[in-house]
């Protein structure tokens, strides 16, 4: 039979449930720890509460872990960027250097291999195969060639000299 | 926090590297408390794009990518 007494209904009954605390850093912490072994949100509201005697809900340690989420989210997206701006730092330093545009080319590439999963990691090995292919070889006889160019000729030191005479 | 700065600090977050406009609009959502459309992101980056606070390059794969400029910088830290 139905129930009709206005005091016994549910939403007449006076509740029992306590407000949720204001949660310590600690006590965040211990919620997350078990949150991150893969406890359900109820459970944890429930072993919290039988642990600390105070009240959280469901919602707060959802909203807590949404949080906790969406502060490790940006914090992996900064630290991918640095990723791929010092690995091709690192792989072309010194003789190896690339020139700022093919860096920062290959720094762009990389970085979006690492955020996305669906790009396709060979990529980054045909644009490195590809800028080293357009980039001069540097070896002993060009270091030698380029020294000379820079270097004052004898036709250069007679037009200076020329230069002077007029001046 | 508005949408806008949201936007400023997402880019920031990877400056001066180029985010693309799928990954932008999750980090934007990280960060407000009501999330946003698609639509509306670009509509915000647009009205930046305006006042050259960001940069929108759209690539051979019709993905485009937002990059901080030196003035969304520059507004960035004066804020």
């Amino acid at each position: 039979m139905e129930d009709t007494n206005p005091e016994t209904l549910p939403s007449k009954m006076p509740s029992r449930k306590k407000k949720p605390v204001q949660l310590s850093p600690e006590q965040e912490q211990k919620i997350l720890s078990w949150l991150a072994e893969g406890m359900d949100a109820k459970s944890v509201a429930l072993l919290f509460e039988q642990e600390t005697g105070s009240a959280t809900d469901t919602a707060s340690v959802i909203a807590l872990w949404q949080k906790h989420a969406a502060r490790l989210h940006l914090e992996r997206r900064n630290y991918f960027a640095k990723l791929a701006s010092g690995l091709v730092d690192g792989a072309f330093a010194g003789e190896q250097a690339l020139d700022a545009a093919n860096a920062y080319l290959l720094k762009q590439a990389l970085f979006e291999c690492l955020i996305d999963p669906q790009k396709d990691p060979r990529q980054i090995e045909l644009l490195v195969k590809a800028i080293k292919a357009v980039m001069p070889e540097k070896t002993a006889e060009s270091d030698a060639a380029r020294n000379q160019s820079e270097g004052l000729t004898e036709e250069t030191l007679q037009r200076i000299e020329e230069m002077a005479k007029i001046l | 926090m508005t949408l806008k700065k949201s936007i400023l600090i997402a880019l920031d977050n990877v400056y001066p590297l180029l985010l693309p406009e799928k990954s932008l609009h999750v980090d934007v959502n990280c960060m407000l408390e009501k999330p946003v459309t698609l639509t509306e992101l670009r509509s915000a980056l647009a009205e930046l794009e305006s006042k050259k606070l960001v940069a929108g390059i759209c690539g051979s794969d019709d993905v485009v990518k937002w990059r901080l400029t030196d003035n969304g910088k520059a507004e960035l830290l004066a804020n």
